[in-house]
């Protein structure tokens, strides 16, 4: 079972990771160096005091300190690994949490894993911590990244319980997906960016989009290789029915 | 969901028990690779995955 869900996970993600990459790298990372500019615009006025030390309360931003992938095809490479990487392990976390599902996983139950997936990772935390471009004021990055996972794994538990819940568990469903947002993200205390708001508008919205497009492709190609998996388990199974219960 | 089949062939409409530690432990390695990816700490890590980190709205700075 366990090598099922690996090599489901694992095709599925690594197919749609290499999409999504393409995605980000069209969309939303020239988003991300036009706000560099800008941002080091502004690090640069500060010139008159050492190299990388930033006013107070302005956003500390890393490039600079320490390796950071060159600009161009390096950074690019990088980009597309670590897309991957993340598309695979969203993917072993979608296949898991189906394979448990009475639904079972197809296709269409795919998609409709992927929209939850989605509303967990790119709806609920957009609505408290939208994304951001570099160079934006925020508040502290743990307490943020605290109520980020907090936010997916609230909304997560919040939609199971509404699919699969009775009654009073799905009343506990909503209030589970309520109360990040009632305790309220960690946002910076006065909002500001180095970036022009244009741009700042369109990244958050081409972020959330591609997420979109990404989840549901992802729940398909789960739901897809998943099925072809039952397929040929069943073809095996009526060739040699010994060895298939053996298995 | 009649007639159809869900994991290994079982009649769709119950949770599959014997799938529970398959689906933890896979669940747990993707959780894994996701905190990894997103939200680990080290420079080196931060900086090469940086625009996955905006693009998928994880807190990054």
């Amino acid at each position: 079972m366990l090598n099922r869900i690996l090599a489901c996970g694992l095709s599925a993600g690594l197919l749609v990771g290499l999409f999504a990459a393409a995605l980000q790298l069209t969309f939303v990372s020239p988003l991300i160096l036009k706000a560099e500019v800008y941002e080091e615009a502004a690090s640069a006025a500060h010139a008159s005091a050492p190299a990388h030390e930033h006013a107070a309360g302005a956003v500390d931003h890393d490039h600079g300190e320490g390796w950071a992938p060159e600009n161009g095809a390096e950074r690019a490479a990088f980009t597309t690994l670590a897309t991957v990487a993340s598309t695979i392990g969203f993917a072993l976390m979608l296949v898991a949490a189906a394979a448990l599902s009475p639904a079972g996983l197809t296709v269409r139950t795919g998609v409709a894993f992927g929209l939850a997936g989605f509303a967990a990772t790119g709806l609920a935390p957009s609505l408290g911590l939208a994304p951001e471009l570099p160079g934006s004021a925020a508040g502290d990055l743990l307490l943020r990244q605290g109520w980020w996972i907090a936010t997916a794994i609230a909304t997560a538990a919040g939609i199971a319980l509404l699919a699969y819940g009775r009654p009073a568990l799905k009343a506990l469903g909503v209030a589970l997906m309520a109360a990040p947002h009632l305790i309220g993200a960690p946002v910076a205390g006065a909002p500001s960016s180095t970036a022009p708001a244009e741009l700042s508008a369109a990244f958050a919205a081409q972020a959330i989009v591609v997420q979109a497009i990404v989840w549901t492709t992802l729940g398909a190609a789960c739901g897809y290789v998943w099925s072809r998996q039952e397929r040929s388990r069943t073809a095996a199974r009526s060739k040699a029915p010994k060895s298939a219960l053996a298995a | 969901m009649t007639g159809t089949t869900g994991t290994f062939g079982q009649a769709a409409g119950r949770v599959d028990q014997s799938a529970l530690p398959a689906a933890f432990a896979a669940f747990t390695l993707g959780a894994l690779i996701i905190f990894a990816v997103g939200f680990a700490g080290p420079q080196m890590i931060h900086n090469a995955a940086h625009d996955t980190r905006h693009a998928t709205g994880f807190p990054c700075h």
